[in-house]
């Protein structure tokens, strides 16, 4: 299970990171001998940048739809259908989104 | 990252989750995403050294190669970097050390070396670096984490492999059956790929309708993409001028660097107007800004915390400069920092940030120089200082959004803005309509030209018929605090370097949509030529049926001759005609589905 929230806005925030690069945060934290049905939750802001000149260097939306800034939140199951559901709340707001 | 930020401010977020093994089954683990200890968020934003970007353009597959960027702005050994490279598919095809293994990178660390055998000949790749500032982790349940991520990405090719794939032709500049063509215009071939530019471009082109094709002088862009004839005398006046690249039994070919040519007879021809151009130089104003971005709603003015660097290049003839560069201080020279306009009668670069402390580390305060290579004035320089004294300019506040949502387009419109108190009369207040695509129905004249508004200036007028009915469209209001300015080093060419400030609004004209129009312009034995007459910039399609049933789209483009105001049209030669009786057409927005 594996989803990202975002908040898309004139063309500049949506979704970032790779699975593969959250694969590699997931590394080198150790305590999860046990099997738990979430295997990976994380969440973080991100800024993604495109170098197309020698000296500069600008945020750019993606021909594949992809946007530059993004509000990612992650969790992924540690096995296929091992989670019934998963959100992220806003904790101080009590705003809640569906990672689905 | 203003609205991002506003969306999702900093604060502990609590992931909810319920599983079906787990017990108890719901967990809810709560993450914060505040700045750190010392208040910082992102780190810096990474940049490839300029040895790095060009040398990964030409990578030899069987050597190893070592990516090396400018040390990270606050990056520390708790930070944790990835190096990854894909190939044009999307697959990963290599990783650096993941965090914890041996040699995994870390917020210090401004270089890694890829393994030989990593690339394959002849391919074109895409590098990414990111650098992850972690805030909080938590392993009481699983693996769970919080940071904040910043990433650059950038294109690797690599030397060798085979390359059949014959260059496409995507368009020239004036477009095939412009006319009213200016006669200082420069004629620009646009090309898919990197061109072979030793080609005797003389020999590969046939001309017909000038005096002499012979004194057609040619040049390509940097990258080999565009290429850019010039008749220095001038185009002849009131005269159809026809081009065909690569004619039968040319004896030198228009090709790309593996030698691949494009279709041969390739085609067309505008029409040039009667009244001869002003001596002017070829540039008409050189800007460089850096700017902050607000947004006004019927909410109010907002910040959207983005920043940017831009460059305009304003000219006084079609295509009249071929390359341009921006000397950046204490760095080196921009050489790939911008595009024409739809008419190639701007040339605009855009740089966007979401922090200043990235704007300023790419682009410091200092001298910069705004270079250009021009088709007759050869290559002019002007270095101008970029040193604020104060911040950003106020942000400008419209005052009549409300009418602005119901503009007749058929009567002028009076836009307004609160005035800019500290705007002088040597500042510059800059305004434009465009739609989602950038292609602008209104721009106030440009810096240097004399009717350009000046810092005091507290409204527009919007001719009537200038903005099509029944769209919603994008507009927006700038004030440049002008912090240099020079009309001498490059003569009679205003140049300046300011610092602005940005409000993006939407606007609304009322009425039906226009319809495109399609009529018969001219008959000749076994072809048909059509005019459409739509709105500027927009995509239409002719199609087009023997009887009234099963069209088939024919011709796809936007129009670029100007018709009035909003309006513009294109041609289109039906010579597949033959001998029929009749033939049906139809014209429509090319997004349209019905």
């Amino acid at each position: 299970m594996c989803a990202n929230a975002s908040k898309p806005n004139r063309g500049l925030y949506s979704i970032a990171l790779s699975a593969t690069a959250l694969a590699v945060l997931a590394m080198g934290f150790p305590g999860n001998l046990l099997a738990q049905d979430a295997s990976l939750m994380v969440h973080f802001k991100s800024q993604e940048f495109y170098q197309d000149d020698p000296y500069s260097l600008s945020l750019r939306e993606e021909e594949d739809g992809e946007y530059p800034l993004a509000f990612v939140a992650v969790v992924e199951a540690s096995s296929s259908g091992a989670l019934a559901s998963a959100r992220i709340v806003q904790s101080f707001l009590h705003l809640a989104e569906p990672i689905s | 990252m203003g609205e991002l930020d506003s969306a999702y401010p900093p604060g502990s977020y609590t992931f909810e989750t319920e599983g079906l093994n787990d017990t108890p089954s719901k967990r809810n683990i709560v993450l914060d995403l505040n700045p750190d200890l010392s208040g910082d968020t992102f780190r810096g934003a990474i940049r490839f050294t300029a040895a790095v970007f060009h040398a990964a353009k030409n990578i030899d597959a069987s050597l190893p190669f070592q990516f090396q960027w400018d040390p990270i702005e606050g990056g520390e050994t708790a930070d944790f970097v990835s190096l990854n490279i894909k190939d044009s598919s999307g697959d990963d095809v290599y990783q650096s050390p993941d965090f914890g293994e041996p040699n995994a990178l870390n917020g210090t660390a401004s270089s890694f070396t890829v393994p030989s055998g990593t690339f394959r000949p002849g391919m074109e790749y895409e590098v990414k670096v990111e650098v992850l500032h972690r805030i909080d982790n938590d392993a009481s349940y699983t693996t769970a984490l919080s940071a904040f991520n910043k990433s650059t990405k950038m294109a690797v090719r690599t030397l060798g492999g085979v390359d059949n794939q014959a260059p496409d032709f995507y368009r020239s500049v004036p477009r095939n059956l412009q006319y009213e063509v200016e006669l200082n215009a420069v004629v620009a071939f646009c090309f898919s790929e990197v061109m072979d530019t030793t080609v005797a471009v003389g020999q590969a082109i046939e001309w017909i309708g000038v005096p002499d094709a012979n004194l057609f002088e040619s040049r390509w862009s940097p990258d080999g993409g565009i290429l850019f004839c010039h008749y220095p005398s001038g185009l002849p006046p009131s005269s159809s001028i026809q081009w065909n690249l690569n004619p039968p039994d040319a004896p030198s070919l228009l090709r790309d660097l593996a030698g691949n040519v494009i279709g041969n007879s390739i085609s067309g021809s505008f029409r040039t107007g009667a009244q001869s151009s002003p001596n002017l130089p070829d540039v008409s104003s050189l800007l460089l800004i850096k700017g902050k971005t607000y947004e006004q709603t019927d909410l109010g003015v907002t910040s959207l915390e983005q920043y940017f660097a831009g460059t305009l290049y304003d000219l006084n003839g079609i295509s009249s400069i071929s390359n341009v560069s921006l000397g950046i201080p204490g760095s080196g020279a921009a050489i790939d920092s911008g595009s024409f306009s739809f008419d190639h009668k701007q040339f605009r670069g855009i740089a966007n940030f979401a922090e200043e402390a990235d704007l300023d580390r790419i682009f410091p305060n200092g001298n910069y120089l705004l270079s250009v290579d021009s088709m007759r004035d050869g290559i002019q320089a002007v270095s101008l200082n970029f040193t604020p004294t104060n911040g950003f300019p106020p942000a400008p506040s419209i005052e009549n959004l409300v009418a602005a949502q119901t503009i007749d387009n058929q009567n002028s419109f009076l836009l307004q803005w609160a005035p800019w108190a500290e705007g002088t009369s040597g500042d510059v207040i800059h305004v434009a309509v465009e739609d989602s695509s950038g292609i602008a129905f209104f721009r106030s004249p440009e810096l240097g030209e004399s009717a350009s508004l000046d810092g005091t200036a507290t409204s527009v007028t919007i001719p009537a018929g200038f903005l099509p009915p029944g769209v919603t469209l994008e507009a927006d209001v700038t004030f440049v605090k002008i912090l240099d300015f020079d009309t001498v080093q490059y003569p009679g060419v205003s140049a300046a370097v300011g610092q602005a400030s940005i409000t993006d609004f939407e606007i609304q004209t009322s009425g039906e949509p226009f319809d495109p129009r399609l009529e018969v312009v001219d008959v000749q034995p076994g072809s048909v030529q059509l005019r459409l007459t739509g709105v500027w910039g927009q995509g239409y399609e002719i199609r087009m049926a023997d009887a009234l049933a099963d069209f088939e789209s024919v011709w796809l483009d936007s129009p670029f001759n100007p018709v009035s105001g909003y309006k513009a049209s294109f041609d289109y030669i039906d010579s597949t005609f033959g001998d029929q009786e009749s033939r049906f057409y139809q014209a429509r927005a090319s997004d349209s589905s019905d």
